[in-house]
């Protein structure tokens, strides 16, 4: 019977790391929030999305342990999130280009 | 919409992500009791969420913003293709919240497996899977917030 709970693989983020992930997200958050109440125009969108952007890639790449991973991994990664994009960019194609 | 309460929603959903982030990490360690603890956490933000999201939905049914034959919007604020925003709307949140259903139920359960289990037998790679499961249904609703709740002017 196994006793070890050691995995192969890069060691796990440090405590530190995450709770500053963390107040970093929670600080993106406010920000989005405050600034959707100013008017800022055709600039919405685009500072609304690359907020979350920026969300996203805190978790992906800390959270989800992508920053310590390998090559090989991450490309699966990257490939995965350029086809969800892609996917998007042909579903909204119509609406955007009106 | 309730931008108050979709902040309030985005909020419990990082939180959840810092938890089970967190269980990942001690899962990977020597046995500690706070794993269970915080598994058992990131559980119940996800029910904490769809609480929420819940009040959300009956605020919206009695605001006449339900799609179909009962779609009647409050004086003034039907707009063009408002009906069409909700059925997405409902569509989006409603498959993220199946997924958070989903999540939770998980995580609820491996509290209960490894508080029940003091052999230390495997867990990292359960744990580890549910928290990479739990931080894309973040990801999905870190999108949903500001595309649902911030660019979108009226109800």
């Amino acid at each position: 019977m196994r006793t070890t709970t050691e995995l192969p693989g890069p060691p796990p983020p440090a405590a530190r790391l995450l709770v500053g992930t963390y107040v970093a997200l929670m600080a993106l958050l406010g920000a989005t929030v405050w600034l959707a109440t100013l008017d800022l125009g055709r600039a919405s969108p685009y500072v609304a999305f690359g907020i979350a952007g920026a969300k996203a890639a805190l978790v992906i790449g800390i959270f989800m342990e992508w920053r310590a991973e390998g090559p090989v991994v991450r490309l699966v990664g990257f490939a995965a999130v350029f086809w969800l994009v892609v996917g998007a960019a042909l579903t909204l194609a119509d609406y955007l280009t009106r | 919409m309730l931008v108050g309460v979709g902040a309030i929603n985005t909020a419990l959903l990082l939180t959840s992500s810092l938890t089970a982030a967190w269980a990942a990490r001690l899962a990977k360690g020597p046995r500690t009791a706070w794993l269970s603890v915080l598994l058992a956490a990131t559980a119940l933000l996800g029910v904490a969420f769809l609480g929420l999201k819940g009040y959300e939905y009956v605020r919206h049914y009695q605001d006449g913003l339900w799609p179909g034959t009962r779609f009647a919007p409050p004086e003034g604020a039907a707009t063009p293709g408002l009906e069409m925003f909700f059925v997405a709307y409902y569509v989006l949140t409603g498959a993220h919240a199946l997924h958070v259903t989903i999540g939770s139920v998980a995580f609820g359960w491996l509290a209960r497996l490894v508080a029940s289990r003091p052999d230390g037998t495997p867990r990292a790679r359960p744990v580890e899977l549910a928290a990479l499961y739990w931080h894309f249904v973040d990801l999905v609703w870190i999108f949903l917030f500001p595309a649902l709740y911030l660019l979108r002017q009226g109800p």
